[in-house]
């Protein structure tokens, strides 16, 4: 759920943050009262300690993992899988380099006119999560927290996953812990043990095939957001013409 | 007291803003709902009652009026919100044959219980007698039209909250809220059936619902005037 402020105070004090509430807050930027509040029922989120890694100048992903609940996950390996690298890229981006296949030179002519947005992008959590499901993952997920399907999918939609769930979902996948996490923007890629430029070679070594496969996925999803956009919109008109 | 003109005021306020559109003949039937549920909660205030009660040929026949002018704005209104949300079983149930005896059934049923009462003087409700059970009962009853007429509609309400459009998530939500407080205040109604202490709640309750619902309406409104500008 989230992370004991006894521990929380520890850590920060050996990382050279202060350790009252209020200079502390001052120095991650958040109203005392807030993160008071949190130190008090001894919850602090997980967003928190990222936040408060950064400011001290440490790894994230070593600061979480020197919190006993995630302390099994130190020196596991983040480096994301070749799938779960391709699933955070967006339907533009493999547009140019398919482009670029079919007439050599787009990709270098269009580079100043799109650059590659990181995480979190909306649907960016589903597709991580269609990326490392080792086949019926929903229903594994409903069952370990015994909610609905439907709430599941809905969580995963949203996107609602608190970073422990992510985590969680990243170890029953069997993929590396960081990367639910960096799907949901909580780290940043590179925090997660991406390489720089990871998604960019992806793209240039999919083979023709793998490269229609997705942008066909991503064109399929764009296509089922657009007709839900224009569902929305005649519903919405209908509503305001009807009783307006 | 000073609710019950607050939310005749906000009642009256939003069906005036559709007064122009109506005579240009712009949905005659959510406007003239407007103005009849204006109208009904106008008449129960305590002044406008008595002076128009003494107009009427017999004592309390007010009250009778605004209730009839209450399920007539409520039919109507339920109409339009089942066609907004395009949902043809529910308006049949509202409007339809089987809506048509809904509404006359509660009616008749409210007429013969007004008829079995003995009421002690002029007063909205009969709330002066609410020691006699047959009007207790001639008050819950009342509030079982309205609680009808939104079980039918929640359903499809609530799903537009989930709308991606503001102006279809903000309506939907006015509207649930409205509905599930004309179901709380059946449920209140029921509870004063034992203790009558409960009454002045329910009153509380149905003012405010009024209020959601209107409030719906009239983003629905300004929403359609805010899109016919833009398109020009």
């Amino acid at each position: 759920m989230s992370l004991p402020s006894g521990e929380f105070r520890a850590w920060a004090e050996s990382v050279g943050l202060p350790t009252a509430a209020l200079p502390l807050a001052r120095a991650l930027g958040v109203s005392r009262s807030t993160l008071q509040a949190q130190l008090l029922r001894g919850r602090v989120p997980e967003a928190q300690v990222v936040a408060a890694a950064r400011v001290a100048g440490v790894a994230p992903a070593d600061a979480l993992t020197s919190f006993d609940r995630y302390a099994d996950l130190a020196g596991r390996p983040t480096a994301p899988t070749p799938a779960e690298v391709l699933a955070q890229i967006e339907l533009a981006d493999a547009l140019v380099v398919l482009l670029d296949r079919q007439a050599p030179g787009s990709r270098d002519a269009l580079a100043g006119v799109r650059d590659q947005r990181d995480p979190p992008l909306p649907g960016s959590v589903r597709t991580w999560i269609d990326a490392v499901d080792p086949g019926g993952l929903r229903a594994t997920l409903a069952e370990r927290w015994r909610i609905a399907p439907s709430n599941v999918s809905a969580a995963i939609n949203t996107p609602k996953l608190r970073p422990s769930q992510l985590i969680e979902i990243a170890l029953i996948a069997g993929t590396s812990w960081t990367g639910g996490l960096a799907a949901a923007g909580v780290l940043t890629l590179e925090e997660a043990g991406w390489r720089r430029g990871a998604r960019s070679d992806a793209l240039t070594r999919l083979s023709d095939v793998d490269l229609n496969d997705l942008v066909a996925d991503r064109l399929a999803a764009a296509q089922r957001e657009a007709r839900r956009l224009a569902a929305d919109t005649e519903q919405a008109h209908r509503i305001q013409d009807t009783l307006g | 007291m000073t609710i019950a003109f607050l939310v005749v005021a906000v009642l009256a306020a939003l069906a005036l803003t559709r007064l122009p559109g109506a005579i240009r003949g712009r949905n005659p039937i959510v406007v003239a709902s407007a103005f009849t549920v204006a109208l009904a909660f106008a008449l129960i205030t305590p002044p406008v009652y008595e002076a128009v009660d003494r107009l009427l040929p017999f004592e309390n026949a007010t009250d009778l009026l605004a209730k009839l002018l209450l399920f007539t704005g409520l039919l109507l209104a339920g109409t339009q919100v089942a066609r907004a949300y395009d949902a043809p079983r529910t308006l049949r149930l509202v409007s339809g044959l089987p809506g048509a005896l809904v509404f006359v059934a509660v009616f008749v049923v409210e007429v013969l219980l007004f008829v079995a009462a003995e009421p002690t003087g002029r007063a909205a409700d009969l709330a002066v007698d609410l020691d006699q059970g047959v009007v207790r009962l001639y008050s819950t009853v009342a509030t079982a039209y309205p609680a009808y007429i939104f079980a039918l509609l929640l359903p499809h309400v609530v799903r537009g909250i989930r709308s991606s459009r503001t102006s279809a998530r903000v309506t939907s939500a006015l509207l649930t809220a409205g509905g599930a407080l004309a179901l709380v205040r059946f449920a209140i109604g029921l509870v004063t059936l034992g203790v009558p202490g409960a009454y002045p709640v329910g009153q509380v309750v149905s003012g405010l619902a009024a209020v959601l619902v209107a409030a719906g309406l009239a983003t629905a409104f300004f929403a359609r005037m805010l899109r016919g500008r833009a398109a020009r």
